[in-house]
């Protein structure tokens, strides 16, 4: 009996040796495959282009771009924490959009982080424009595109019409009223500016904006005049 | 009075392999099965039976020719409402239980519940299954399986019972209760109609027999006017007589094998058998056995594939 | 009709009695938690993964359940010759597969309940609302899934399960592809190329009729009537299927 016991000990502490070298066994063996590990760079390198992947999607095209949006997120992630580097966002996320054109925060997110982060502006307004197409009437994204050519790309002129579209559409904060009127200043499109500010001074019931357009409608008027005059 | 089973010209060629090579299963088949009877289909495996009982129950349609149940000609779906069918080697589905297998058949017969639960407690009384009809079908025995096919196929109270080959596969106490069970049925008047290619099982409870061999009813009768009644043979066998005495014999017997120590000698005439004897014993030799034999069935099927063959 | 109900009955009991059914229905529900998980990870609108993802697996695991299930159904009466004291009854073949055909409806009607109900209950319990416009896409999947199972129906009364298999789900495929094939065959400007993918357009069928995901998840305006026409299409579809599997059905051999 006794002896038994004993062998019956010996096996379970052999077998326990056995289990515990195996897990180490797995844990060494995948810890030196991590080195091996692919970039995620690669992967994105495979997919397709949104028109093809449609097709393959089968129906479930809300399900593969939400897959997508958290590869991308992880992508920017990692991208982000070591070298800044983008080069494979603009598709990803032109991806996800094709597959899933209500999906907003993409827009959002490609607006913003591409033209900010990965210096890809003109990359960042075909995301916005994709975005107008699918929410005309959301204010952001052409309000955003007008920042980029003006902020990123230095092009007032180009900019006005985009912020002057946002400053129209629901929800708009105030200052996007004024702001185009100021941009067409700057690119010296005075006429263009002053036509802005009394479209917004006829159209706006909020009395600091008013005020606000009043002064610039006075100063504009008063420099075209000189300007007239000089002339 | 009309019969049960009625066939004309019944004939079924099936079409296989690459070249859609024909191959008659049945030919011009014409058979009357009266009211009451219980008639045993007799063939060797490949002869036909099940293809018959097949055209019968609507499984396979025939090729050319008709037949008719209780009238009812075999197209018709209402001709199987007074007909029940135990198929070969039976199967069921193996996540029902007993109980609620036979419940299900008899709704394909459009029984309510309360007829249902009548009769299946006098078929699990008739075909033994009482305590295990709660236990799905997947853990029957084969008997079993056979019983509770005796009992789907008598759900509907039937006329005509149509059975494949109800004993193969069986112990002995099997066979005997799937004999009583038709014994039984043929008491209530109903007609029962068996394939089968044992000749005991026939024997014991036919009225009428047929014989088919490769496709063809060869003969319909009483199944003691199909078989001959005279002996067929007799098989001596003498120990003590040496290899060249044994020679004297040749002209009288059929064959001769040597066994141990011994002799099996052939007589296909009775005549001889005296003779036989007395010349055993003139050579001081000693008879182990005599065994006469009597035609059986196997001798009837190797007769007609010999003149088949010729 | 008895016997229709008979047979519908039997085929419910035997898929519910079926391990299969219960690892894909565990495997859908375990697709449904990850996306919880995923939807914490990521950021964007809020449960949108959620209700992707659920409606998402409940399509998917939907099409999985319906070709798994209806290739068997018939095959496996006939390899198992359960069959023959079936229809040594007084059953009609077409009856028998009408009860087939209504069995795994039942079987599909049950499971898509049962997932959307845990859909509906992870939403709550997640966001707290009920949102009734996914109703709109649960109901397509289903008729979506009706249709397929038809079409194994079909293959399976003269194939067998793996034949029967690949071609229902290369049905599938394809009828999520027609408009793509219909427009491939407009552009080509080919008279006869045009005309053999107009044909294929209506032969095949269009799955991608069936898919209001996205129109749920995002609320989209869908008119009734497009829900009407894509009902009564998925029913004449149908229909058509099981009178074509009635008719090979009714000719066939039991040998």
């Amino acid at each position: 009996m006794g002896v038994q016991l004993k062998n019956l000990r010996f096996t379970t502490l052999y077998t326990w040796i056995v289990v515990f070298s195996l897990a180490l066994g797995t844990v060494l063996s995948l810890n030196i495959l991590q080195k091996y590990q692919t970039k995620s760079t690669e992967f994105l390198l495979y997919l397709p282009s949104g028109k093809n992947l449609k097709p393959i999607a089968l129906g479930y095209n809300q399900m593969l771009a939400d897959l997508l949006w958290i590869k991308t997120v992880s992508y920017f992630g990692s991208h982000f924490m070591t070298d800044k580097e983008y080069p494979w966002l603009f598709h990803i996320l032109t991806l996800i959009i094709d597959l899933d054109p209500r999906f907003d925060f993409p827009y959002y997110f490609g607006g913003i982080v591409l033209s900010l982060e990965g210096s890809q502006a003109e990359n960042a307004n075909k995301i916005l424009e994709k975005g107008i197409e699918a929410y005309p009437n959301k204010w952001e994204y052409p309000f955003y595109i007008g920042f980029n050519l003006y902020y990123h790309l230095g092009d007032p002129l180009k900019a006005a019409p985009y912020i002057e579209q946002a400053s129209l559409l629901p929800g708009a904060p105030q200052f996007t009223k004024t702001l185009a009127g100021t941009l067409y200043e700057k690119s010296g499109k005075n006429n263009a500016a002053l036509e802005f500010y009394r479209g917004v001074y006829n159209n706006t019931a909020n009395e600091i904006v008013r005020e606000k357009v009043a002064n610039r409608i006075k100063d504009l008027v008063a420099k075209r005049e000189k300007d007239d005059a000089r002339n | 009075m009309t019969p049960a089973i009625e066939t004309k010209h019944l004939t079924k060629t099936f079409r296989s392999g690459f070249f859609m090579k024909e191959k008659c299963a049945l030919s011009d088949l014409s058979l009357t099965v009266e009211h009451g009877t219980v008639f045993g289909f007799l063939g060797p495996n490949g002869a036909g039976k099940t293809t018959t009982l097949k055209l019968l129950t609507g499984l396979i349609q025939a090729t050319s020719g008709e037949a008719f149940i209780f009238g009812k000609s075999i197209q018709d779906v209402s001709a199987r409402s007074k007909l029940g069918f135990l198929p070969e080697r039976p199967y069921f589905y193996e996540y029902l239980t007993g109980l609620e297998f036979l419940h299900f058949c008899g709704e394909l017969f459009g029984m309510g519940l309360e007829a249902r639960r009548k009769k299946i407690e006098t078929l699990l009384d008739l075909v033994q299954l009482k305590g295990s009809e709660q236990i799905p079908l997947g853990r029957y025995s084969k008997g079993m399986l056979q019983r509770v096919g005796l009992a789907q196929a008598l759900i509907n109270d039937p006329d005509l019972v149509i059975l494949d080959e109800p004993m193969s596969g069986l112990d002995p106490i099997g066979r005997k209760e799937v004999r009583d069970i038709i014994l039984r049925l043929k008491e209530e008047g109903k007609t029962v109609f068996f394939s089968t290619h044992v000749l005991s099982d026939a024997e014991m409870i036919c009225d009428q027999a047929g014989i088919i061999i490769n496709g063809r009813l060869r003969s319909v009768g009483l199944l003691g006017t199909l078989l001959d009644p005279k002996i067929r043979s007799i098989e001596v066998t003498v120990k003590g007589i040496s290899q060249e005495k044994i020679q004297a014999i040749k002209p009288i017997a059929d064959s001769i094998r040597a066994g141990d120590q011994s002799y099996h000698i052939t007589l296909t005439e009775e005549e001889q058998l005296p003779k036989l004897i007395a010349w055993t014993q003139k050579e001081s030799g000693e008879i182990l056995s005599i065994i006469p034999r009597k035609e059986t069935l196997e001798d009837i099927f190797l007769d007609e594939i010999n003149e088949a063959k010729s | 009709m008895k016997a229709i109900r008979a047979i519908a009955v039997n085929t419910f009991k035997e898929a519910v009695r079926n391990k299969i059914l219960y690892s894909l229905i565990f495997f859908a529900f375990s697709m449904m938690l990850i996306s919880l998980v995923l939807d914490q990870a990521t950021v964007g609108q809020r449960n949108k993964i959620i209700k992707d993802m659920g409606l998402g697996s409940i399509n998917l695991f939907g099409v999985i359940i319906a070709i798994v299930v209806g290739i068997n159904l018939v095959y496996k009466e006939i390899e198992k010759r359960t069959i023959y004291p079936l229809l040594a009854k007084p059953v009609k073949r077409s009856h028998f597969l009408i009860g087939k055909y209504f069995g795994i409806l039942l079987t599909l009607a049950v499971e898509t309940l049962l997932m959307s109900v845990f859909l509906f209950l992870l939403i709550l319990v997640y966001e707290g609302t009920f949102d009734p416009f996914l109703l709109i896409a649960l109901f397509t999947i289903f008729i979506e899934v009706s249709v397929i199972s038809a079409l194994a129906i079909f293959f399976s009364s003269f194939s067998t399960p793996f034949l029967s298999g690949m071609f229902t789900f290369a049905l599938y495929v394809i009828g999520h592809l027609t408009e793509y094939l219909k427009k491939f065959g407009a552009d080509s400007g080919n008279a006869l190329l045009e005309w053999v993918t107009t044909f294929l357009y209506y032969l095949l069928p269009n799955l991608e009729r069936f898919n209001m995901k996205e129109a749920a998840v995002y609320h989209l305006p869908v008119e009734s009537g497009r829900i009407l026409l894509s009902v009564t299409y998925g029913l004449f579809y149908i229909a058509t299927v099981m009178l074509l599997s009635i008719l090979c059905f009714d000719r066939r051999d039991f040998k």
